[in-house]
């Protein structure tokens, strides 16, 4: 369990996170906000690379930054992929996650399995011996989920993993992610609603740094999951021809 | 962390492969030079181990670029934020780096040196060396070759890719230039890895050998210390490392004369070949560069004695020219240049008779251009380090020109009788009589 006590965070003297209180439990929560609400940011303060200067994270009841250990040990059970992240490209799929396994010091006979379970969970495994410059867009998006879960993190971030997708990809993306949702908490950050709707099992809203809305999404009915968009559409204060 | 993990544990796409190519990058580099006999192809290099230590000129560059690359992957990819959040500590990362590349490096070198010194065995042809200051340089090599490698991973780690490759290639440069060159008369250079090759009769004694292992095994734990980044035992370190340095700086280097280097070396009858103990591996050629130039030698002008330097020819009745063996920029050397040492023979017979620019000097010039057209030396003053630009020198250049013309047109049975006629002059750099129009 990952909880957030009024964290604020500050990035170039400017603050971009204002006193957000926030549980993240098992299942997708879907951060969503425009551009600059704070979503990146408040992912760098969960993976531990940007320190709060106000609030606590809470790792299974660690402050995560109050103490080596406990990061060590918050790292070691975190999955992390950045926005657009960006991939050797001469390197094969295969020694990508091994690198990944070994930066989640794993044994060498751990970790081959660890690579052979997450080639697996997001569908790469006949491609394991590609390089990673060779991989389409949406290949590309798996590969860097296969290095995100390696190891079995309990905390995965997605940082607007499904950007820059096609429909079909995007489809087949989320449908990993939601496969992996049982067993851990997954923070899916995105501002496209498909996301939301596809994928998570709660929303937060996060705006100008605070979070303004938060809430389980409703999958008893179709009328139900379509009135998730308007939900956060509203939350968000934009009409639904915003894009959104 | 063992060496399977450091081939995991670095982001790049064949470890294994790297490993093997700066190893065997770092063998062969060594291997080619001995085993081309460095006194046939590097010439001035006193030893064949030497030439092991010459691999301190281009291998911590090699090392430090290579452990640079290595650390600097995951930010040239735009890596660097993912691989922070790992649950592995910085120095483990930065230090995979170092562990492949100075795992790879030590083993090249340490293969290179069997090679070496199975090589300079062989060959017999080590002149001061000894298991004792080899026992002691090679560990100082390694040591070197781990403080750049570590150096290299921290640029790789702090610094961006266009920046810390060249500073890998040029920082342990430029410490070697320092250290080896601009300042080899000064304190400092008892820092010298490279300190064993240049000299011909004296090495650098033990203790200068000790305090240089030392020196660098305490930098090298230093480095290592910083990139595990353990600061108060840096502060400790860096604090014994000043102390250190500061008694060595004081104390200097210094150096024992090799035994038997100095030692007169003579072979061969009219003329008999000298050269001292250090360059007698040189004998063999300087006795066939001589040989070459015998018979241009004008008879009455030939001598008993051609020598590397007077003093090692006893016989004061003997007929001397001092010649040392020439190439490049060194004399006496071990290979020979065969324009170079017609020019110093030319010297030997005629200019070098002359004190002053009185008396015989007039004729010597002309007789130095003809030895030197007959032999396409250059008179510019270029044919080795310390030639005399004899157009400058010349006094009436186009009636010397003119004389050597002349005399290159005799037949060579008039130009022995002009020889004969006035050996005597020549020797004593006396007025000669004029030489015959053909």
């Amino acid at each position: 369990m990952v909880v957030l006590e009024g964290v604020s965070a500050q990035l170039g003297g400017r603050e971009v996170l204002r006193e957000v209180d926030l549980v993240l439990p098992t299942g997708v929560t879907a951060l969503v906000g425009r551009n600059g609400a704070g979503k990146t940011t408040l992912m760098r303060v969960l993976t531990g690379a940007l320190k709060p200067t106000a609030g606590v994270v809470r790792v299974n009841g660690h402050d995560i930054h109050g103490m080596s250990a406990a990061m060590r040990a918050h790292r070691q059970g975190l999955g992390w992929q950045p926005q657009e992240p960006r991939l050797p490209p001469r390197m094969r799929v295969s020694r990508f996650l091994e690198y990944a396994a070994w930066l989640k010091r794993l044994s060498p006979s751990e970790g081959q399995g660890a690579v052979d379970t997450a080639l697996a969970a997001v569908d790469l495994s006949d491609l394991r011996d590609r390089r990673l410059g060779v991989l389409s867009g949406g290949q590309r998006r798996r590969a860097a989920l296969a290095a995100a879960i390696v190891g079995d993190p309990t905390l995965l971030l997605l940082d607007e993993p499904t950007l820059g997708l096609d429909p079909i990809q995007r489809s087949h993306f989320l449908g990993v992610v939601r496969k992996l949702a049982p067993d851990r908490s997954i923070v899916l950050a995105t501002h496209l609603m498909e996301d939301v709707e596809l994928a998570s099992d709660r929303w937060v809203v996060i705006d100008g740094g605070r979070i303004v809305a938060a809430r389980d999404v409703d999958r008893s009915s179709p009328a139900a999951l379509s009135s998730t968009a308007d939900d956060v559409r509203e939350a968000l204060g934009v009409d639904s021809r915003s894009g959104l | 962390m063992t060496p399977r993990g450091a081939l995991r544990g670095v982001c790049i796409p064949r470890p294994g492969w790297f490993a093997v190519l700066l190893t065997a990058v770092a063998l062969t580099s060594v291997t080619v030079m001995a085993l081309l006999r460095t006194e046939e192809w590097v010439g001035w290099l006193p030893s064949t181990i030497g030439v092991l230590e010459l691999a301190s000129v281009w291998m911590p560059s090699l090392l430090a670029t290579s452990a640079a690359w290595i650390s600097g992957q995951p930010r040239a990819h735009g890596m660097a934020e993912w691989v922070s959040t790992s649950p592995r500590s910085q120095a483990q990362r930065n230090g995979v780096a170092v562990l492949l590349v100075g795992i790879s490096g030590v083993l090249g070198l340490c293969l290179a040196c069997g090679v070496v010194i199975s090589e300079s065995l062989r060959s017999g042809l080590d002149h001061g060396m000894s298991a004792g200051i080899v026992a002691l340089w090679i560990p100082t090599m390694v040591t070197y070759a781990v403080f750049w490698s570590i150096v290299g991973a921290a640029a790789g780690a702090l610094l961006p890719r266009t920046v810390a490759l060249p500073l890998g290639v040029l920082v342990p440069y430029v410490v070697y230039a320092v250290l080896d060159v601009y300042a080899a008369n000064l304190p400092v250079a008892v820092f010298a890895v490279n300190g064993t090759r240049f000299y011909d009769y004296v090495r650098p004694a033990t203790d200068s050998l000790v305090v240089r292992l030392v020196f660098w095994s305490v930098a090298a734990a230093v480095a290592a210390l910083a990139l595990v980044r353990r600061w108060r035992l840096v502060q400790r370190g860096v604090w014994a490392l000043s102390v250190a340095a500061a008694i060595a700086l004081f104390v200097g280097p210094h150096y024992v004369p090799i035994a038997g280097a100095q030692a007169a070396s003579c072979a061969g009858r009219l003329p008999q070949a000298c050269l001292d103990g250090s360059h007698i591996t040189t004998m063999p050629r300087y006795r066939s560069a001589i040989e070459d130039l015998w018979p241009s030698i004008p008879e009455p002008l030939r001598p008993d004695v051609v020598t590397s330097a007077a003093d090692l020819v006893t016989d004061a009745k003997a007929d001397v020219l001092v010649a040392p063996p020439v190439a490049g920029v060194t004399e006496p050397a071990r290979m020979i240049d065969p324009t170079m040492f017609a020019a110093r023979l030319g010297d030997a017979l005629f200019l070098d008779r002359c004190t002053d620019t009185s008396g015989g000097f007039a004729t010597a010039v002309v007789l130095e251009r003809w030895w030197r057209d007959a032999h396409g030396v250059p008179v510019d003053g270029t044919a080795f380090v310390g030639d005399v630009d004899l157009d400058a020198a010349d006094l009436d250049r186009s009636a010397s020109v003119r004389a050597a013309e002349e005399l290159a047109a005799l037949t060579p049975e008039r130009r022995r009788q002009w020889f004969a006629t006035n050996a005597s002059a020549i020797r004593d750099c006396r007025e000669s009589t004029p030489v015959p129009v053909a």
